[in-house]
């Protein structure tokens, strides 16, 4: 059998993974590719933690989380300025100020109403603040 | 069994045990990849780390034409060579002027006994490539995949695939035979 060269000794590996098959003595070039096809397919020993995929998760979840939260306070500022243009575009429509009492009487009824949401809504960022990132911080550690 | 449609599903629908089953699935195959372009063992698991991270927030661009495997393998090897670039001062795809002259640093093969030993010069020899080489050689033994689909993970033309693992064996295979030389006396 004609000696292999090269190419084709790495077609024949690759094609049949070894060199045992392979008709007539068995040339020193093809040993070498026997071995290094072996040591080429071995995975290397070191590798990542265990825990790895529990880490990437919980980096995840803390990165969707900042910014779903920036998401809210975009939304929250954007809101808030409109409101603002909307009252001052409002207000200055108005031809006296005679014209916008009975709006501020209005409002003024239902006054209540606006002070329990404010609070309702600082209280709810307080208990996150102190229950639930203070929960999450310590299970991290 | 991992069914790649349903845990993409349950991903884009908020399932962070599903996201966890997918870094399990490929926490192997980005690693492969990320150690043997970057090298630097310090940097490598944030490195992997970050690949995960794109892939979150990227897979809803995934629409299932490719394998899942080799959009993921396409995500690390451009994160690998953005942080090369960015890190390093070696030259991503670069190659040395005669590459059948290319020469190994460490080159010491009569030391050697055991084949873990001479496994670990073959590793040794493998991170003292080229990076186009390195590339090919692990996209193709370790993570096995075809040439077509490396073209289609790095953007290198079949052509080039091929012939970089040509010359990549070849090299090794030549380090090798004074190993095996020295062995059999």
């Amino acid at each position: 059998m004609k000696k292999m060269d090269d190419e084709e000794l790495q077609k024949w590996m690759e094609e049949n993974r070894t060199i045992k098959n392979m008709d007539g003595p068995v040339s020193d070039d093809a040993k070498a590719y026997d071995f290094l096809f072996n040591v080429l397919e071995t995975e290397p020993l070191q590798g990542l933690p265990y825990d790895f995929s529990a880490k990437v998760t919980r980096k995840m979840q803390a990165e969707t989380k900042r910014s779903s939260e920036l998401r809210y306070y975009i939304t929250g500022l954007v809101i808030f300025t409109v409101g603002m243009v909307a009252i001052y575009a409002l207000l200055s429509s108005l031809k006296s100020i005679t014209a916008i009492t009975p709006y501020i009487t209005a409002l003024l009824q239902y006054k209540w109403i606006f002070v329990l949401a404010i609070l309702s809504f600082l209280t709810i960022q307080y208990l996150d603040v102190v229950l639930v990132k203070a929960k999450v911080f310590k299970r991290q550690n | 069994m991992f069914n790649e449609k349903e845990v993409v599903t349950k991903i884009l629908d908020g399932d962070t045990r599903a996201f966890e089953l997918l870094v399990k699935q490929y926490e192997r195959l980005v690693f492969f990849v990320v150690n043997r372009l970057i090298k630097q063992d310090d940097d490598v698991q944030d490195v992997c780390q970050e690949v995960f991270i794109k892939i979150h927030k990227g897979l809803f661009r995934f629409n299932f034409q490719a394998k899942l495997s080799t959009w993921i393998a396409q995500i690390t090897y451009f994160t690998a060579i953005n942080y090369l670039k960015k890190y390093k001062k070696e030259q991503t795809g670069a190659y040395p002027d005669d590459i059948e002259n290319y020469h190994f640093t460490n080159d010491n093969p009569e030391q050697l006994l055991t084949k873990k030993e001479v496994a670990n010069y073959v590793e040794q020899l493998i991170l003292q490539l080229p990076e186009a080489y390195r590339t090919v050689i692990t996209l193709y033994h370790l993570n096995e995949f075809s040439c077509e689909e490396i073209g289609e993970i790095t953007g290198m033309p079949e052509g080039t695939i091929k012939s970089n693992l040509f010359r990549a064996r070849k090299l090794l295979k030549q380090k090798i035979e004074v190993y095996l030389k020295n062995d059999s006396l």
